[in-house]
Parts: C-alpha cells; sequence; structure tokens
C-alpha cells in the first residue's frame, strides 16, 4: 500500500515538476501573495486619502487641515457641502470634512467664543476603508478638542490662580481691620471703665460738697467771719455742685460706649464669619485646581490595549497588525488554495487519458486516492511553510507565532479543505463547473467565517451554527494559539463538527465516484 | 481454445442502451476486428472489456474468470485517446505503468519497448511534445508493459498517416505471430479486413459475425 502511494506521489510530482509554469505557480504563488498582501499589511494606516474640506477657513480650520496632511491626507478645499458630497459619491473623494463654526458663551470668561462642529460624510458602501477614514479622523478630532480643552482648563486655572491671590489679599485686609476694631473694642472698655471710676469720684465729691456745704452753714450760723467770703465760698460749691451734676449725663455716655461696644463685637463675629467663609472658598479652589478640568466636558474616557499585551517570550515586542492578521491570512489561503488546488487537480487526474489505465491497473483504488490526497497534502503544506518562511523573514512576524498548537490546526485545515476539494473535483464532470463550485464553497467559508461577516451579527441560531463552521473554528484557534498561545482545545461539538464534515466529503467522493463510473465516457 | 467468452452482455447508461444482449466468444491467437461506425458503441464494449465499465446485464469471461470492475484482469489495451500523461516523460510513462502494473524487471521491459516501438530518442520527451504518432505508439508501449496474452487496440488507426498505420499493423501481426490474441476496434473497414482474422460488426446495439465478403453487403 505504501509504495503504492509512493509510486502516485512520485508520479504526481513528476507531472507537476515537468509543467515548468505549475511549478512556478506552486512556489512563486504564495510568495507573490505573501509580498503583495503582507508587505502593506506591515504598515496598514491608510495613505493617499482624498479629503474633501468645507471650512471657515480660520485658524482652527487651517491647523486642523495641515494636521490632516500631516497624517498623509490629500486634501481639497470645496466651495460647498453639496458639491464635497458629490465628490464622495462620485468617487473622487474618500471623505468630506465640514467644520462649522459655533458660537457658544465662554463660561471663564463670560463672553462668545469660538466652538467648532466637524461632520464627516462618508461613502459606506467602500466598507474596508470607511471605518479606518473615520477612526483617523476621529482620533485627530480627539486630539484637537483635548487640546483646546487643555487650553480652556489652562486659562481656567489662571483665573483661579489670580482669584486666589485676590482672596488672600483681601483675607489679609479683614485680619487687619478685625485687629483694629478688636483694639476699638478694647478702648471703649477702657473709657468706660474710667467713666466708672469719673462716677463713683463723682457721687465721693457730692458728699463732700454737702459736708462742706454743712460746715459752711455751721460756719455762717456762727457769725464768726464775714458772711460775703462764706457766700462766695457756697456759690463756688453750687456752682462745682452744678459742673457736677451736669457730669451726670456720663451714663448716657457709657451707654452710647457700651453700644458701641456691642455693634464692633457683632461687626468682629460677622469678620471672622467672613474670614471663614474665605478660608473655605480657598479651600474649594484649591480643590477645583487640583481637579483636570479637561474632564468636564468629557467625564467617562476610554482606553484600550491588547489583553496579551506582548508576544509570549517576547516582552518588548508590542503586537503588530500583521501578527493579528497572519493567522486569518493562513486560513483564508489554506481555504482558498486547499478546495480550488484540490479540485482541479482531482478532476484534472480524472479527466486525464491515463485515468482508466490507474482505474484499470493493479493498484487499488484506494491507493490512488490515498496518493492523490497526500500529493495535495504535501503541496499546500510546502506552500504554507513558504509563506510561513517569507513572513518570519521579510514581514518579521514573530516566530512564537508557529505553536505546536498553531500547526496542528494547520494541518487540520488543510486535511479538511482538501478533503472538500476533492469531493467537489469528484462530483462535478466539468473542469468549469468544478472550479464554479469550488469558489463558491471557498467564498461561503470565508463570508461565513469571522474574517468578513463576524458571527456575532448574525441571529443567534444561525450564529451558533456557524460558529461550528471548519472556517470558524479554526481561524479563531489559530488566533488563539499563535496571539495568545493557547492550546488547540476543541470542544465536543467541534470536534464531531469537523469529523462529521471530513466524513461528508469523504462520503461525497464516494459518491462522485460511482456517479463519474457510470457515465459514458 | 476459447480465451474470451462475451454472454448476454449489455451495457446503458442510465436510460441509453448501448450494448444490447452480445454474445460471441474469440479463442486464442485469433485477430478480432470489431467493425462501427462512430458513436455504435465500440469503446464502450472495450472499456467493458478491459474491466473499466461494470456490465449492466451478462458477463465477460477471460481465462475462465468473470470479469468485473473489481478483478485486475490481465488485458494490455490502447485506447483511442492515448492513454499516456501529457506532462510525464516516455521514459517516464512507462515506468509509471509498469510499477502499476506490477511488472518484474521493469528496467528491462522498458528498455525493451523504448526500442521495439523505436521511442528511445523520444524517451525524454514530455508525452504533450510527441507528435500524433509517436504517442500512438507511446500508448501502444504501455499496452505491452504487462506483457498479457490479451491485447486490445480501440481505434489505432485514427488520425495516423498510411506509413504509420502500416506500421502499427505489421506490429499487431507480429504480436499475433508470437501467440497473442489481439482485438482491434476501428470504423476503417479496409485495414481491419487486411489484419483481422475473424470481424464483427455492431449494429442497433448488437454485434454481428461476418465473413470477409458480408461485410460490404453490412454497410451498405
Amino acid at each position: 500500500m505504501a509504495i503504492n502511494i509512493l509510486t502516485i506521489l512520485s508520479k504526481n510530482y513528476k507531472t507537476m515538476l515537468n509543467s515548468k509554469l505549475s511549478s512556478l505557480i506552486l512556489i512563486l504563488g504564495p510568495l507573490i501573495l505573501i509580498m503583495i498582501i503582507g508587505l502593506p499589511l506591515q504598515d496598514p494606516s491608510l495613505k493617499n486619502i482624498n479629503a474633501g474640506i468645507v471650512s471657515p477657513g480660520d485658524e482652527f480650520s487651517v491647523q486642523f487641515i495641515s494636521k490632516l496632511k500631516e497624517r498623509g491626507y490629500n486634501t481639497f478645499e470645496e466651495p460647498s457641502i453639496e458639491s464635497c458630497k458629490n465628490n464622495v459619491i462620485n468617487g473622487k473623494n474618500h471623505v468630506c470634512v465640514s467644520i462649522r463654526k459655533s458660537e457658544i458663551t465662554n463660561m471663564v470668561e463670560g463672553k462668545l467664543s469660538n466652538n467648532y462642529d466637524i461632520k464627516l460624510h462618508v461613502d459606506f458602501s467602500k466598507q474596508r476603508i470607511v471605518w479606518g477614514i473615520i477612526g483617523s479622523i476621529s482620533g485627530l478630532i480627539d486630539l484637537e478638542s483635548a487640546r483646546l480643552a487643555e487650553e480652556t482648563s489652562s486659562t481656567f486655572n489662571d483665573k483661579i490662580d489670580a482669584t486666589l491671590i485676590f482672596i488672600d489679599e483681601n483675607e489679609n485686609n479683614l485680619r487687619i481691620v478685625d485687629t483694629r476694631l478688636n483694639q476699638i473694642r478694647e478702648n471703649i472698655n477702657n473709657i468706660i471703665n474710667e467713666n466708672e471710676k469719673i462716677n463713683l469720684k463723682k457721687e465721693l465729691i457730692d458728699t463732700r460738697i454737702v459736708f462742706i456745704k454743712e460746715d459752711l452753714q455751721y460756719i455762717k450760723n456762727l457769725g464768726i467771719i464775714d458772711n460775703t467770703l462764706l457766700i462766695q465760698i457756697e456759690y463756688n460749691l453750687n456752682q462745682l455742685e452744678t459742673e457736677l451734676n451736669n457730669l451726670q449725663d456720663t451714663n448716657l455716655i457709657e451707654n452710647s460706649l457700651r453700644n458701641a461696644e456691642g455693634q464692633v463685637s457683632s461687626l468682629r463675629d460677622k469678620i471672622l464669619d467672613i474670614e471663614y467663609s474665605i478660608e473655605e472658598l480657598s479651600e474649594e479652589l484649591e480643590d477645583v485646581k487640583r481637579y483636570d478640568l479637561s474632564r468636564l466636558s468629557n467625564p467617562v474616557r476610554l482606553a484600550y490595549e491588547s489583553a496579551s499585551g506582548s508576544i509570549e517570550g517576547e516582552s518588548n515586542r508590542k503586537l503588530e497588525f500583521i501578527d493579528y492578521f497572519f493567522p486569518t491570512f493562513l486560513i483564508i489561503f489554506i481555504i482558498f488554495s486547499s478546495i480550488i488546488l484540490s479540485t482541479t487537480l482531482t478532476i484534472k487526474e480524472r479527466s486525464s487519458e491515463a485515468y482508466i489505465r490507474n482505474m484499470t491497473s493493479k493498484i487499488p483504488r484506494i491507493s490512488n486516492y490515498a496518493g492523490n490526497f497526500i500529493t495535495y497534502l504535501t503541496l499546500i503544506t510546502l506552500q504554507i511553510t513558504i509563506i510561513i518562511l517569507v513572513s518570519l523573514f521579510l514581514l518579521k512576524i514573530s516566530l512564537s507565532i508557529i505553536t505546536i498548537s498553531a500547526i496542528s490546526e494547520i494541518l487540520i485545515a488543510i486535511i479538511l479543505f482538501i478533503s472538500i476539494g476533492i469531493a467537489i473535483g469528484q462530483l462535478f464532470n466539468s473542469q468549469e463547473s468544478a472550479l464554479g463550485a469550488a469558489i463558491t464553497v471557498a467564498l461561503i467559508f470565508t463570508l461565513f467565517s469571522s474574517i468578513i461577516i463576524p458571527t456575532e451579527i448574525l441571529p443567534q441560531t444561525v450564529s451558533k451554527i456557524i460558529n461550528l463552521s471548519p472556517s470558524v473554528m479554526l481561524e479563531t484557534s489559530l488566533r488563539q494559539s499563535s496571539v495568545f498561545n493557547l492550546p488547540f482545545t476543541p470542544s465536543i461539538p467541534e470536534i464531531v463538527s469537523l469529523i462529521f464534515i471530513f466524513l461528508i466529503s469523504l462520503f461525497l467522493t464516494y459518491i462522485g465516484y460511482l456517479k463519474h463510473k457510470e457515465k459514458e465516457i | 481454445m476459447e480465451i474470451i467468452s462475451i454472454n448476454n452482455l449489455s451495457k446503458s447508461f442510465k436510460k441509453k442502451k448501448v450494448i444490447e444482449n452480445t454474445n460471441f466468444s474469440i479463442k486464442q491467437g485469433e485477430i478480432l476486428g470489431i467493425l462501427g461506425p462512430s458513436g455504435s458503441g465500440k469503446s464502450t464494449f472495450i472499456k467493458t472489456l478491459i474491466g473499466f465499465h461494470k456490465p449492466s446485464s451478462g458477463e465477460i469471461i477471460i481465462n475462465s474468470e468473470i470479469i468485473n470492475t473489481k478483478t485486475k484482469n490481465p488485458l494490455g489495451f490502447s485506447t483511442q485517446e492515448n492513454s499516456v500523461y501529457d506532462y510525464l516523460t516516455v521514459k517516464q510513462n512507462l515506468k509509471y505503468f509498469s510499477k502499476i502494473y506490477q511488472i518484474p524487471e521493469r528496467k528491462k521491459r522498458i528498455n525493451y519497448l523504448l526500442n521495439k516501438l523505436n521511442l528511445k530518442e523520444f524517451e525524454k520527451t514530455l508525452g504533450k511534445n510527441l507528435s500524433g504518432g509517436t504517442k500512438k505508439r507511446l500508448d501502444i508501449a504501455c499496452a505491452l508493459i504487462p506483457d498479457s496474452d490479451i491485447i486490445v487496440f480501440d481505434e489505432p488507426f485514427l488520425g495516423l498517416d498510411p506509413a504509420l498505420i502500416n506500421s502499427i499493423s505489421k506490429l499487431i501481426l507480429e504480436l499475433n505471430s508470437k501467440g497473442k490474441t489481439i482485438i482491434i476496434s476501428s470504423h476503417r473497414v479496409k485495414e481491419l479486413s487486411k489484419i483481422c482474422t475473424k470481424l464483427i460488426a455492431i449494429k442497433n446495439k448488437k454485434f454481428y459475425s461476418l465473413n470477409k465478403s458480408e461485410i460490404e453487403h453490412v454497410y451498405n
């Protein structure tokens, strides 16, 4: 059996090698493909994107346009929004950027300030680049918006600083006023005290005057001394008593002073309240200053990064787009290459004039099929090896993405899609119809994988079924093995699905063989 | 001695009957010519005889063994399409077919055939680059690889010039002289009548044994 298979294998390789073009396509095909697809993938940023611009032509617009140019955009000033949109529709431009100025009251300065509304008009039919353009311009807008927010918050902080200095100065003045008021209050208290002393002394003097008057009366009654002098003294005492009686109003002064003292105390209390409030205000303003004011307009921020961060074993190497895309690219290549190559070679062998000799020879037919299967398997494996080697050396993909799990998944994918290709090659009669069917099947597997239509957007039941398709399963597993270094551990439904599809392919191959055998040649 | 016996053989594809209830036999050492116009079922008969097609009914007995698609029959055959690989050289073709026919002493056999059919100078030429005549010689060489006692030729003169027809006729006679039983299908009455010892004509899906004198009468 093994010798028979080797004979078939050797014949297949000889026919391939004798056809220079076939050999060239088999080897150069993957090389050219990986060069064409791989090199642009190394730098997947958008290039040569034509952007029509409708702007007010002010400083902000000029700055924005120059930033777009820095990002590789070709910018074209458009006279109106209609012509700008038309140029997107007719394919001249990829995007129309409309910049509109809107005036709102500046919360810091309390006057009118310039704000901008930027609207992008895109052609959503260009699915592959439209989100790239939107993402790129949104990124630029975010940067500009953050710059403007930072400028505003910086102005706001300056204003707060000036206010804090002003408050600080006035707080000092308040302290001086408070001190002065305290002094006034103390002086009033002193005066009140002095006034009280005066009152006591006045009462004493009054008593003394009364005693003096009694003594004078007594002397006058004695008649010893000239009354004129005594009357003069009595007059003077009465004058003094009158003057002292006039001093009776000091109580009014004291009351007034006490009122004044009360008012000064109340004023001081109020000043203390103001001082306390100013201190609180200062603290609040310090808090506001510490707060990132740019976040006022954007309180919730989104940031993202790879869950893996870097490739296992290469902690310094960040995952590039090519590292993420490479497993998907390999599966697409395997789907198309395996199905189309095995279909073409199967139908070519079947329609070969020499087929009749193979079928009537002493070699069992199963050996023929096994030989052909191994030929396709080795050919696709050779192509995949070329792609991986070229990618390692030219595209600098990481060697660590080639894990044992990844190799197993690649081999399973090749075996499975080759068996599907052989079944198609057996079922169809002409090369054209077989090739058409092979391309259709390959497209179906590609379309209903995560590669073009994410299964997550499909209805749940459909999504569940499609998730069991080999393209989805193997693409997901290969990505996980390559990027996250996860082992290949398919679930039982996945294993059942893979085996089921393989057996269905074998069954269809047998049906095709029987059907074809009974046809007139 | 009968070497091939065709008993009540019928062959149809779906509802289309190609051969109907055919009976005849071939003796060892005979050269049997099967005559019939294009589309009469000659090739279908040959492909059923070599075991490629399964009879719809009836049987083919070769050397006392019933032939079907599962038995590996001992016939060497040359088809009208020249059953060789275009992208193998002459030598590679012979080498490959000698392997799948499991021939002992392959090198010796290949060299013999290369010389016998004047293919030595083309041994490194690809099948697709051979002229019609050389390719036919290669196909015949492939038919002779198993060195079987019965050799079947399907339209061996098709598209060949008279010199080549003559050369192939000579080869057939030479093989016959070495005891080989030959079956040839062709629509060329003249060539067949020259070399065949027995002729069978196909008309309306049925096979008729003919004397040489009957040939013209049947086709007229």
